[in-house]
């Protein structure tokens, strides 16, 4: 098992910085994955861990021994591409065993033993004769995904794997992948720009976007607790309010305001954001409108410029008395859109747009009033 | 490590073909520029000015240098016979090339139009058959137009026997311009048709539903998609036509010489000096023509990328009711008949026939005269035998060449496009002057450190076939490497492989048709090459088939025809093989 460290890492092609000031660790066995938009880098960053692409500077270390120079062949990395990259011109067993030419297979078996160890694990057991292209999307994948672990790689990079499978196969793959990495427990590195399927498999999720971090956490931490503007937009759907500090106060806050099923049940997900200091309650003015909540006690200095995010399955529709008094405000619903579990209703708050996501039946209409706990938003600094 | 191959190997391969590149073809050209540009050991310009002043040379170029006044004069009194009447001889060539490059698109744009636009059986062989003119021996297609358009060809027969008459078209502008369409006429059609097969359907469609009608749509969508590819075939056609030497030699004799021809006629005179002042304005002239032509071809790739990929345009039937352009197309079909069909039909005919009708005695000569001949007198199956061994000595030489230019052009690097030029250089420089460096530089010997080294003239000859059959190699594989996903050698270094490695398992057997192909053409170029071989092979025992059907031509057609037929087979083998691997987008 295998500790990724990426330090200081930048890549320029004449003036464009794929690559800006990139750091981070990936911890042995873990499931790592780089997610964001379509030219964010984490191709060209998952292509240099490699040794396909050479950095301009920073360092690529596999267990704290530096890869620098070290070409792709010597460094013990498996890689399944998007499109498999399956040799057309060889069959399945002779796709799987190619890394073997080269390694001898673990633990003392034979080649032939090791392919079809292989080929069991991604159950295509007995396929070994046939050429890669009588096979179905899905199965070609497993056939890269074999192959890329036949020598026992120390580590495991997949670029965007899925992508090129329709959504069922997709879900059922990624259970699949996740459930063969823990058992290997190999050292894996993501590609995706599927933000839902970043949260579904990793263990920890870079978000990256115009060759940098924006942030690395747990799923849950990504998700509930956006570092920066991008990450609050890139993952799930938010509402997003630039506002400004009004007033902050100390302590544990006001219980009445009511807490929210999320925030209870998220339990062990918060504890990053818990060490990251003194919980906080704050009031922040969204033009005419105050709102407060509650956030770490260094982002909010009274009259700092600030963004309040909330999502839209923490907003909940106020009919009459409701628990909660703070954070109310009225909206006129523009149109809803029925996606079977939720709808998903597009309301409009004098000049902004909002979003909500309702699991109630009955679609709103006309202008109703709106509410969120204040331990549901997030306050990011401006 | 196990299974490594030397990581040194791609710098020992990458040496070894700039070496041999440095030695068979920078070398000797550059010793035909030197020569050029120095007189008695001092560095001067005085031959090349010689020639651009030369009224010979320039026509009426260097009346207008020498008077203007006078010239100006002329030029207003009667201008067309003032500049068409004394081209003089890079004028003449010049002229000739524009001449068949016009005939070339006019005989081939009907051609891909019929191609791309309609559905016949045999379409797709039709379609095939376009590259094979490219493969012809161009001394082969000499005898062809002797034996269609001679004082005793078909056509003077067929014309005969319908009472109307002869015409002898032998040793005349029409001919060589006819034949030079014979050769680039089929390339117009390829390099056209292929872009208006990726003409896609839904564009016009579109057109048409903004309210164009079909001839507007025709205008505004279709021809900016043609107008690049009939450029590209008629600047090729142009370059091509400028440089052909056996076409002109045979067919226009010295009362229609080019420049190459009369490179070649000082160089039989011994006259090295003049010949290499010549030599060099054609080459600035060749390379520059293909400098642009490369400038253009850059330009339109971003174009070409967007087409493609979309639903082609539907094909009519060819054969059904009778309509003006069926006629027309008909029409079409009979000159193809005459100009592509005719000689080769008539050159097999003219083998096998004598005045008493069918015979064989033709390739009977082939074989006797080998017994009976003089020492001076060219033996047939030792050209034969000499051609299959320059062709065997040559494929060895740019296959590997070839094939590791290829490999270096698709990778990315700084100066990648310097080396590419370099590399393809040869593809712009006539066989004729790099015949002349090779005879200068090699064979009459080099001297290093007080040894004078030499090198016979069957290396010497190996050496020019390896340099004008690498270019096509290398267009073959190009693609072909260029088309290869990355990410497939990627995965093999990851799985351990070291970058030759991976070159051998996976990027060779997935191009390896492109390899065949580019063999084929090697073998095809070698036994058909004329240009430097003519000259190499001046006054020594190492004549090939195309030499000694030169030599044959003037005296003995039969024979010569009879050999024509052994190279056209040649020929249509590698054609087959061509056919069969190649990447049918991948020529030019």
């Amino acid at each position: 098992m295998t500790r990724i460290t990426v330090e200081g890492l930048n890549k320029r092609y004449g003036a464009t910085r794929a690559l800006d000031g990139i750091s981070f660790a990936v911890e042995e066995g873990d499931f790592f994955t780089l997610v964001g938009p379509s030219g964010c880098g984490k191709t060209t960053l998952l292509r240099t861990i490699a040794g396909f692409e050479t950095p301009t500077n920073g360092e690529v270390r596999f267990d704290g021994t530096s890869m620098a120079g070290v070409p792709p062949e010597d460094r013990g990395v498996g890689v399944v591409f998007q499109n498999y990259a399956l040799f057309g011109h060889m069959s399945v067993a002779e796709n799987v065993g190619y890394g073997l030419r080269f390694a001898d297979p673990p633990g003392g078996a034979s080649r032939d033993e090791r392919v079809e160890e292989l080929l069991a694990l991604v159950d295509l057991a007995g396929m070994g004769e046939r050429s890669p292209t009588e096979l179905s999307g899905g199965q070609q994948q497993r056939v890269a995904l074999a192959r890329a672990l036949a020598p026992a790689p120390r580590v495991l990079l997949l670029d965007e794997p899925m992508s090129a499978l329709d959504a069922g196969l997709r879900e059922r793959l990624r259970v699949e992948l996740a459930s063969i990495q823990s058992e290997l427990g190999v050292t894996t590195v993501y590609v995706t720009h599927d933000q839902e399927e970043a949260l579904a498999v990793s263990d920890r999720v870079a978000v990256m976007s115009e060759g940098r971090i924006e942030q690395v956490g747990t799923p849950r931490s990504v998700y509930h607790q956006p570092a920066t503007r991008f990450v609050a937009e890139f993952v799930g759907d938010n509402n997003l309010f630039e506002g400004r500090v009004a007033e902050s106060e100390g302590g544990s806050g006001d219980e009445t305001e009511g807490t929210s099923e999320e925030q209870r049940e998220r339990g062990s997900g918060s504890t990053e954001s818990r060490e990251m200091g003194e919980m906080t309650t704050a009031t922040i003015e969204v033009g005419e409108t105050r709102f407060r909540a509650r956030t770490t006690a260094e982002t909010v200095g009274a009259g700092k410029r600030v963004l309040l995010c909330v999502r839209p399955e923490d907003l909940r529709i106020e009919t009459g008395a409701s628990e909660t008094r703070v954070n109310r405000f009225r909206a006129h619903v523009e149109s809803s859109e029925f996606l079977g579990e939720t709808t998903r209703v597009r309301l409009d708050w004098g000049e902004r747009s909002i979003l909500l996501r309702t699991t109630t039946s009955a679609v709103p209409e006309g202008t109703i009033e709106l509410g969120f706990a204040p331990a549901d938003a997030r306050v990011i600094g401006g | 490590m196990r299974g490594r191959l030397g990581r040194g190997l791609p710098w020992v391969l990458g040496l070894g073909a700039a070496a041999l590149l440095a030695v068979t073809f920078y070398y000797p050209v550059a010793t035909v520029l030197i020569e050029a540009v120095s007189v008695a050991g001092g560095v001067t310009i005085e031959p090349i000015v010689a020639v651009l002043t030369d009224p010979f040379y320039v026509g009426w170029l260097a009346r207008a240098l020498a008077d203007p006044v006078a010239f100006g004069r002329a030029l207003l009194d009667a201008p067309v016979a003032t500049l068409t009447g004394s081209l003089g001889l890079i004028g003449f060539t010049a002229y000739q090339a524009l001449l068949s490059a016009i005939a070339c698109v006019a005989l081939g744009l009907p051609g891909a139009y019929v191609l791309a636009r309609y559905d016949f059986p045999g379409r797709e062989v039709a379609r095939s058959l376009t590259i094979l003119p490219f493969v012809m021996p161009s001394i082969m297609v000499a005898i062809g137009f002797v034996s269609m358009f001679g004082e005793n060809g078909t056509l003077n027969r067929i014309l005969g026997a319908l009472g109307l008459g002869e015409i002898d078209l032998l040793f005349t502008l029409p001919i060589i311009i006819l034949a030079h369409a014979f050769y680039n006429a089929p390339l117009v059609t390829r390099v056209t048709a292929a872009a208006w097969e990726n003409v896609d359907a839904r564009r016009i469609e579109s057109a048409r539903s903004l309210g164009a009608s079909p001839r507007r749509a025709f205008l505004d969508v279709v021809v900016p998609r043609l107008l690049p590819a009939i450029a590209t075939g008629a600047v090729l056609a142009y370059v091509f036509s400028f440089m052909s030497f056996a076409i002109v030699l045979a067919l226009g004799g010295l009362g229609f010489a080019t420049i190459e021809v009369w490179v070649y006629n000082r160089v039989t005179q011994l006259e090295y000096a003049s010949a290499a002042a010549l030599a060099t304005i054609e080459t600035s002239i060749s390379l520059g023509l293909t400098y642009l032509y490369l400038r253009y071809e850059a330009s339109q790739e971003g174009i070409r990328e967007g087409g493609g990929g979309g639903r082609p345009l539907k094909r009519k039937p060819l054969f059904g009711s009778l309509t003006p352009t069926r006629v027309a197309v008909g029409g079409y079909l009979l000159v193809v008949g005459v100009v592509f069909v005719g000689p080769i039909a008539s050159m097999i005919i003219a083998s096998v026939t004598n005045d008493a009708g069918f015979t064989l005695a033709n390739y009977e000569f082939l074989l006797t005269r080998q017994r009976t001949a003089y020492a001076f007198q060219v033996q047939p199956l030792n050209a034969i035998l000499n051609s299959v061994f320059f062709a065997a000595g040559s494929l060895l030489l740019s296959v590997p060449i070839g094939t590791f230019v290829a490999v270096v052009s698709t990778r990315r690097f700084r100066g990648r496009k310097v080396i590419d030029a370099l590399a393809m250089a040869p593809i712009a420089v006539s066989g004729v002057v790099v015949g002349l460096g090779l005879l200068r530089g090699l064979v009459f010997g080099v001297e290093v450190w007080g040894y004078r080294i030499t090198v016979t003239g069957a290396l010497a000859i190996i050496a020019a076939h390896a340099v004008a059959a690498y270019p096509f190699v290398v267009r073959n594989l190009t693609p072909l490497l260029g088309g290869l996903d990355r990410r497939l050698t990627e995965s093999a270094r990851s799985l351990g492989a070291s970058p030759a490695r991976a070159f051998l398992d996976i990027s060779l057997p997935l191009v390896w048709g492109g390899v065949l192909a580019g063999a084929a053409f090697a073998v095809a170029i070698s036994i058909g090459e004329f240009d430097s071989t003519v000259i190499l092979a001046t006054g020594t025992e190492s004549y090939t088939m195309p030499v000694a059907v030169e030599r044959y031509l003037g005296r003995r057609l039969g024979p010569a025809t009879a050999m024509g037929c052994v190279l056209l087979g040649v020929t249509s083998g590698a054609f087959l093989v061509v056919e069969r691997f190649g990447d049918r987008g991948g020529l030019l």
